[in-house]
């Protein structure tokens, strides 16, 4: 079969099973059997599929392989979800599938870089300088395939469970949080394309005697976060050598590294985690008090004698990472709020052939949240004081999957606003701070609102594992904004718009990338963000919602401020279709100014619909962790639908 | 699944035999002049580990050429005064102690190769110091005399676009190196690390030209401990 063959092939099954389960989606109900044992097994059947093909996404570079190879390629992604429940039994399989039904071929991308590097068109005659560029770019390109665009079919997630009044048993998949996520956080962030569970078993018992209860958890077993990356087609691939033991068990099934043909042996990308956690938790309605703790471990691989993290790192390097916590929540403050408080401790142990003496040992991290109603003004403030305090790093080989440079099983609050992206390095692990936002009602539908947040971050300009609380090492931010919300005709129009700004500050002068000349700014920042939902009469909405920013990066960014345009307008026809298109800007001279796309959704059911989106998304640059990454921009189309049997 | 990754391998098949200068005639379209250029490549430098050469620890590391200053001070960060480094110019396998005199490469036992972009910031922190972190250039003072060294490269802009001797220029006046530099505008350094993510940094053993130690991203207390542990050993 041709490429061409196979390319339109994949699409044409990716669209025909579209079509099809479109049909029989379209009465979907659950599916019972005949009484078992008094009682009818309930099965859910539901796929979510997505074809999508990504054309030249502006982003090429002479001479760059990585942004080369991400044009041109078409993946046909299908989540099969199956879910039985009898009793107070549960069962449930997700079988993922990813068809690279078109991708780049090394070797003419070779040439492509070759002739691109001689005006256009490949010469007569060869240079020794032309053979090494080819040689050397055949290469990248073939490593970079090797990890990237292989089509696989693997068990994602699959679990049995019992649930009863006083005991909740899982083997298998299963999601955790533990306190407020200093301790352990695993769970789906659709947001990050994010979905990691735990593969092993979990119990959790509950006890009431009067107004005391009391719950208590243990779970242990393998990190699983999701293997395929759908936006850059790369995976996560393993070995036998970092799948040993129980750990192979868990790992069955899963994608394999694949060998490149300059590599000796298949390398992995990922060595999966293990991790043993409990929690237990007790208290009345007045105070409830938590203790909870993990301990993650990590399979190394061993070379020349020194076993090593597949990207070695202050916390990757560290073959255990124990973190306990103890919260306690006062649930009900006389009807007009509640209060939280979480205090955690972080121990890290490297294998004794790595010279850890600069390496951080142990940490810790407070955080603290409270609520106060008191009609019309509600006040919500956050705090945290963390010092050496990280996150749980998985352990991924960055150099040859960067995208899963933030894949973590822990999440230590932020108290910022959920769209912040603008702690960069570590600036939460070493950070001092919080965030107190009041809302006033003003009206039976208006609330205007106001925050103000102030960090001292002394890991976001320096590379600080040791948490060095000197002036030299200070960021000082302060985050502020403020806004309102209101609604009217029912609450069925609603509007929000914020103002909001962020000045981050350094203790030390550094130099301006514009004229050499010191300054003190580290990054600057004002912003809108609106939301508006218009009713237009009978089932008709429109709906607008952007984000504008004006940014300034003195380290890093473009040598000038630059502006950040996000902009969406849609069409709602109620419950069945809503339509829209998208239009973002950006000055930053690394990427391509201007992205137009547009959509339509299509719901078939409450529960199955068919979207489609084509056009052009922005990407973006992020350093986190002393890790500096280009996201790369999305030019294609792609159809998704759910769909439930 | 198992047809995909069948296609792959044909592929990879095909590529390999280009890489190790099998001189085929079923390589997808490659021309033959290329080819025949790829076979006639100049050996590596005499003396220098022979092949096979890899890209993992423990591997040998390929024999890199780059365009750049053994010193860019000394050169007054001039362009027009560039000439070749080679990774071969570090190779020292009898562990002999540089000189006075020598250039900066001479005497190594350990070096660090260091792959930037204008674009990363956390690249900004290794070279410039940051708080009360030491500049690179102090790091490799401290540990000169037993036998460290550090070859930068350069491989992008702030645009992300390839760095070119400017950029090289005022990198290195900005941060006045004066250990040896260059500039690696074809992304050389790509067979270890990936374009999208920086800095990459890589350890060598200089008897032997084997990689000791990849790290991506600025990991500076992992990348220093192993330095130094390395040093501590070979010096004993």
């Amino acid at each position: 079969m041709s490429r061409s063959d196979g390319a339109r092939g994949g699409a044409v099954l990716g669209v025909a099973t579209l079509v099809v389960a479109a049909s029989l989606a379209a009465n979907a109900n659950a599916v019972e059997t005949s009484p078992l044992d008094g009682e009818p097994v309930r099965l859910d059947i539901t796929d979510a599929t997505s074809v999508v093909y990504n054309v030249n996404n502006r982003n090429t570079r002479p001479g760059d392989v990585e942004r080369h190879i991400d044009d041109d390629w078409g993946v046909w992604y299908d989540r099969l979800n199956v879910q039985a429940s009898w009793k107070s039994w549960q069962a449930g399989l997700r079988l993922d599938s990813a068809l690279f039904y078109s991708s780049p071929d090394p070797t003419s991308l070779s040439l492509d870089l070759l002739r691109e590097r001689h005006g256009g068109v490949l010469p007569a005659t060869y240079t020794a300088d032309d053979a090494q560029f080819f040689v050397q770019k055949e290469t990248e390109a073939s490593r970079e395939l090797s990890t990237r665009y292989v089509s696989w079919l693997y068990p994602a997630k699959y679990y049995v469970g019992y649930t009863s009044r006083d005991i909740e048993a899982t083997v298998g998949d299963f999601y955790s949080q533990l306190g407020r996520g200093l301790v352990l956080s695993v769970r789906k962030l659709d947001e990050l394309s994010s979905d990691t569970t735990i593969r092993g078993a979990r119990v959790t018992g509950r006890l009431k005697v009067g107004s005391f209860r009391v719950r208590i958890t243990g779970l242990g077993g393998v990190l699983n976060p999701l293997r395929i990356d759908e936006a850059s087609g790369r995976y996560l691939g393993t070995t036998k050598e970092v799948t040993p033991g129980l750990v192979g068990i868990a790992e069955a099934g899963m994608p394999r590294a694949v060998q490149s043909p300059f590599d000796t042996a298949a390398i992995p990308t990922y060595s999966p985690d293990q991790v043993v956690a409990g929690q237990i938790e007790g208290g009345t309605n007045a105070l409830l008090v938590g203790v909870q703790g993990s301990l993650l471990t990590r399979t190394f691989v061993d070379l020349n004698g020194t076993p090593s993290a597949l990207s070695p790192g202050a916390v990757r390097s560290a073959r255990d990472i124990g973190t306990t916590s103890i919260s306690a929540t006062v649930p009900d403050l006389g009807g007009h709020g509640a209060f939280y408080l979480e205090a955690a401790l972080q121990n890290l142990s490297y294998p004794s052939e790595i010279n850890a003496t600069d390496l951080p040992h142990s940490g810790y991290a407070i955080y603290a949240s409270l609520n106060l109603e008191a009609r019309p003004l509600t006040i919500t403030a956050e705090a945290k004081n963390y010092r050496r305090f990280f996150p749980l790093l998985a352990n991924a080989d960055l150099a040859r999957a960067p995208e899963f440079s933030a894949a973590q099983y822990s999440s230590p609050p932020t108290t910022e606003a959920f769209w912040v992206d603008t702690e960069f390095e570590n600036f939460n692990t070493c950070v001092s701070g919080g965030r107190i936002k009041a809302d006033v009602q003003v009206g039976p539908r208006e609330t205007i609102f106001a925050w103000a947040g102030r960090y001292l971050s002394w890991a976001e300009s320096v590379s600080n594992e040791q948490c060095r609380t000197s002036g030299q090492n200070l960021n000082s931010v302060w985050d502020l904004a403020t806004g309102f919300e209101i609604s009217s005709q029912s609450r069925r129009s609603r509007a929000s718009l914020t103002f909001g700004s962020r000045f981050d500050d350094l203790d030390r002068s550094v130099p301006s990338p514009v004229n050499g000349e010191g300054t003190t700014v580290f990054y600057r920042e004002i912003y809108t963000r609106y939301d508006v939902l218009e009713w237009l009469g009978g089932p008709f909405a429109l709906k607008l919602q952007g984000w504008e920013r004006r940014r300034h990066q003195t380290l890093g960014g473009p040598a000038q401020p630059w502006s950040e345009l996000q902009n969406l307008i849609a069409l709602d026809w109620a419950p069945r279709l809503t339509v829209g298109g998208g239009f973002d800007y950006t000055g930053n001279p690394e990427f391509p100014g201007t992205y137009f796309n547009g959509f339509f959704t299509y719901n078939l059911t409450s529960s199955s619909n068919v979207s489609f989106f084509g056009g052009q998304r922005r990407g973006g640059l992020r350093c986190v962790s002393g890790v500096c990454r280009v996201y790369a921009p999305f030019e294609g189309v792609r159809v998704d639908a759910t769909f439930r049997f | 699944m198992r047809v995909a990754r069948a296609v792959f391998r044909l592929m990879s098949t095909v590529v390999g035999s280009i890489f190790l200068g099998a001189c085929g005639s079923n390589n997808a379209g490659v021309p033959q002049a290329l080819l025949d250029a790829i076979n006639g490549q100049t050996a590596q430098a005499s003396g220098y580990p022979a092949s096979p050469y890899g890209t993992q620890v423990g591997d040998t590391v390929k024999n890199l050429c780059f365009n750049g200053w053994q010193d860019p001070s000394t050169a007054d960060f001039d362009p027009t005064k560039f000439q070749q480094v080679c990774l071969s110019d570090f190779y020292n396998p009898s562990g002999a102690a540089a000189t006075a005199g020598d250039a900066g490469t001479s005497g190594a036992k350990l070096l660090l190769v260091n792959s930037s972009a204008l674009w990363c910031t956390a690249c900004r922190y290794e070279y410039g110091g940051s708080g009360d972190r030491p500049p690179l250039s102090s790091r490799l003072d401290q540990r000169k005399a037993q036998g460290f060294r550090i070859l930068g490269t350069l491989f992008q802009n702030l645009a992300g676009a390839a760095a070119d001797a400017n950029d090289a220029k005022a990198w290195t006046e900005n941060y006045d190196i004066d250990f040896p530099f260059a500039l690696d505008d074809t992304f050389q350094m790509g067979i270890f690390a990936s374009s999208s993510l920086a800095p990459f940094n890589m350890l060598v053993d200089t008897k032997t030209m084997k990689i000791v130690l990849e790290i991506s991203g600025d990991e500076d207390a992992v990348l220093f401990g192993q330095v130094d542990t390395f040093l501590g050993t070979s010096t004993q």
